[in-house]
């Protein structure tokens, strides 16, 4: 007994000696700006649904629907008057701010429409969806095609645009710009038409400009790819409810979407815990896609949902993908709010009769799904 | 009332206790070192006397229990709840945080309800076995939590050196954690691990004993919540999928008197995450608590008795992340146990 004591104290002196645990340290990358700041206002503040915004006529016989007269004039760009009803409209709607597709090549007719039409007679804080792939200035001009960036016309004609839209639109509008840190949003749909040494070009434009770029239509389980932009965010759904079926499912899109959205935030965590750098993922909102009418035609079937409740169940499960399991950051979501082509705008359309089993949404149907879901707070529509 | 407590505990701080076997973080009974001073007070007393009444047993006695020994060195009990059990949960885990949600664990502590289930041990002087096996039901704030959980272990030893192996198994659901006219989300949690140990051990599991441990093992949890509704498939998130590797050591002690045995057990434990997965892992990539359990089993019929009461007392010191896992042993347990 006194031996299996001695050796039992002696394992007792042993085990005595205090033990650490190791602190792991969690360091993030600088964000601090090497050019001048953006004063304008923060994302993070700012709530609700952005709204994409387009400068382009109106053809009646090239749209699904209707738009209300208060908002469009068939065969006419909005007019000055329109567009302060559009922003009475969106303010009293809850819209965050505007997303306005600006083309700013030579030819392009958008940075004069903006400027005479928008900048002075509005006040919603916006940021510009750079228009690079009907763009003129590059090779090829039209969405036939990726833009090889190492292509020295096409990194001039990049650097060009950065340098006219920091000039024209960014520092006259400061005050109301967008910005992440201190860096003005630009916004860039269907970037992975933009090949090349891409990565280089944004950040040659970095240096220059104090510029946050959100790319779309990204493979996201490339990382070396998706880690160049400063935030993701979709531009159109339409296509994962397979546009080139016979049947395109609405369905079938809310699902992918959930899918894509899982597989976004585990490429952007990682992102975040190999190299630091913490993206943004901004979700968007699909009411309906038809581009039917579209001249010339590009042989893709409607894509409807088939009630209004599969609407709202797209609308929910973004919800609930922003706020509650935070797959997306909670910001936004992106809505098509006045692309008449696409049959995706939100804003009230002349009402219509709905036809069984392909629920349109109109007359202000569609923005009121917008409203209920992402606008009224602590609920879940 | 126990929560905000937990909540406010100072964890930095450590001291160590006389035997200075145990970091222990300043616990929130006593919010100092008294507590834990009187812990050791009394693991030390056990050890004592254990000693001294090894030593100092007449020789009567030592052949009354040489022939109870003998009779039946072999023992089966069950365990019948006497006194309804507090459950201690995490209570944080479904709900939305003002400010992002988190699943950092949070205590909370549930109903008092008797486990219908008999807890079974099987030990004689130099073997242990323990299988718990519960299901219950909690109710929270409008929702139902169903609860499943196992755990077992068995040990042997040969002269001094003592080995074993452990396991456990924690499931819960919760259904509509969220729901509405057209859908519902579900939240389901499964956790299970073992570990391996080798000690120590001095006298009988059955009588008087005192054992040490130390030994490794692994634990995986993971949490999922699924969206159901009129959409052709649910929809699945994996909220956490965590593996930590887990290490003990523990001092564990019994002294077998005429009519009572009183037995304490300390148990340190350090939870290190080896991988993580899913939208809300655990902060802490490493944690470590104290679980402290005392108390005494009362033989009215003396040892030889089939019937028997067990009081035991259960507290834990530093970390509460060990809710992750799964559930706590209620703070307090009274019990029948019959011995064949």
């Amino acid at each position: 007994m006194r031996f299996k004591l001695t050796v039992l104290l002696m394992v007792l002196l042993i085990a005595s000696a205090p033990i650490y645990g190791n602190d792991g340290l969690v360091g993030y990358g600088s964000n601090e700006l090497a050019v001048q700041r953006v004063n304008g206002v923060e994302l993070a503040t700012i709530r609700g649904p952005y709204a994409g915004l387009y400068p382009w006529a109106y053809f009646p016989e090239q749209a699904p629907y209707i738009p209300i007269p208060e908002l469009f004039d068939s065969y006419q760009r909005q007019s000055v008057s329109q567009i302060q009803n559009q922003e009475v409209l969106l303010n009293a709607s809850g819209f965050g701010l505007d997303v306005l597709q600006y083309d700013p090549s030579p030819e392009s007719y958008d940075p004069t429409h903006w400027k005479m039409s928008y900048f002075p007679y509005t006040s919603r804080p916006f940021f510009v969806l750079y228009e690079h792939i009907h763009n003129s200035g590059y090779i090829p001009p039209t969405d036939i095609g990726s833009k090889n960036m190492n292509r020295p016309e096409n990194r001039l004609t990049f650097m060009r645009d950065m340098e006219f839209l920091f000039q024209e639109v960014i520092w006259p509008n400061e005050r109301r710009y967008a910005v992440v840190g201190g860096r003005a949003i630009v916004y860039m749909w269907s970037s992975i038409q933009m090949t090349g040494d891409f990565a280089g070009l944004l950040d040659e434009a970095r240096q220059k400009y104090p510029v946050f770029f959100i790319g779309s239509g990204e493979d996201m389980s490339n990382i070396e790819r998706v880690a160049m932009f400063d935030g993701i965010m979709e531009y159109s759904l339409a296509g994962l409810g397979n546009l080139q079926s016979r049947a395109p499912s609405y369905r079938r899109m809310t699902i992918e979407y959930g899918r894509y959205a899982k597989i976004s935030r585990r490429t952007l965590d990682k992102i975040e815990s190999q190299m630091g750098k913490k993206i943004l993922l901004v979700p968007t909102f699909q009411a309906a896609y038809d581009d039917t009418l579209v001249v010339p035609a590009r042989d893709n079937n409607p894509l409807y949902s088939r009630s209004r409740a599969e609407v709202v169940e797209h609308a929910r499960l973004i919800k609930l993908s922003m706020t509650r399991w935070r797959i997306f950051d909670n910001l936004g979501p992106f809505v098509i709010w006045s692309e008449l082509p696409e049959g995706a705008s939100v804003l009230p359309t002349m009402p219509s009769q709905e036809l069984p089993g392909r629920y349109v949404g109109y007359g202000a149907e569609r923005l009121n799904i917008v409203v209920e879901c992402f606008v009224k707070r602590g609920r879940i529509c | 009332m126990l929560t905000s407590r937990y909540r406010n505990c100072h964890r930095v701080e450590q001291h160590f206790v006389p035997l200075s076997l145990f970091p222990v973080s300043r616990c929130p009974v006593c919010a100092g070192r008294r507590y834990c001073f009187a812990f050791c007070a009394i693991a030390l007393a056990l050890l004592l006397s254990s000693v001294a009444l090894a030593q100092e047993e007449s020789q009567e006695e030592v052949q009354e229990e040489k022939i109870i020994q003998k009779k039946s060195s072999f023992r089966l009990a069950f365990d019948f709840p006497l006194i309804p059990e507090r459950i201690i949960a995490n209570m944080d885990n479904i709900k939305e945080q003002p400010f992002g949600r988190s699943v950092q664990p949070v205590v909370g502590s549930f109903e008092r309800r008797y486990s219908l289930i008999p807890r079974l041990n099987a030990f004689s002087k130099n073997f242990n076995f323990h299988l718990g096996v519960d299901r219950f039901v909690i109710r929270d704030d409008g929702m139902v939590r169903e609860n499943m959980q196992a755990d077992a272990h068995l040990e042997g030893s040969l002269w001094l050196v003592l080995i074993g192996v452990g396991g456990r198994y924690f499931q819960e659901n919760i259904p509509n954690v969220l729901s509405g006219e057209e859908y519902h989300v579900d939240f389901d949690r499964q956790s299970y691990g073992g570990r391996v140990w080798a000690g120590l051990k001095m006298g009988g599991f059955h009588t008087t004993f005192i054992a040490v441990r130390a030994g490794k093992g692994r634990l995986w949890t993971e949490g999922n919540e699924t969206y159901s509704s009129m959409l052709d498939e649910d929809f699945k998130i994996l909220l956490f999928s965590d593996q930590f590797d887990v290490s003990f050591q523990s001092l564990e002690g019994r002294v077998a008197l005429p009519y009572l045995a009183p037995f304490f057990l300390a148990e340190k434990n350090v939870f290190k995450k080896l991988e993580e997965s899913g939208l809300f892992g655990l902060e802490d990539d490493s944690f470590e608590n104290v679980k402290m359990v005392w108390g005494a089993e009362l033989m009215p019929a003396g040892k030889g008795g089939v019937f028997r009461i067990v009081v035991r007392k259960t507290n834990y010191f530093g970390s509460d992340n060990d809710l992750y896992f799964g559930n706590r042993q209620p703070e307090w347990q009274g019990y029948v146990r019959f011995v064949f």
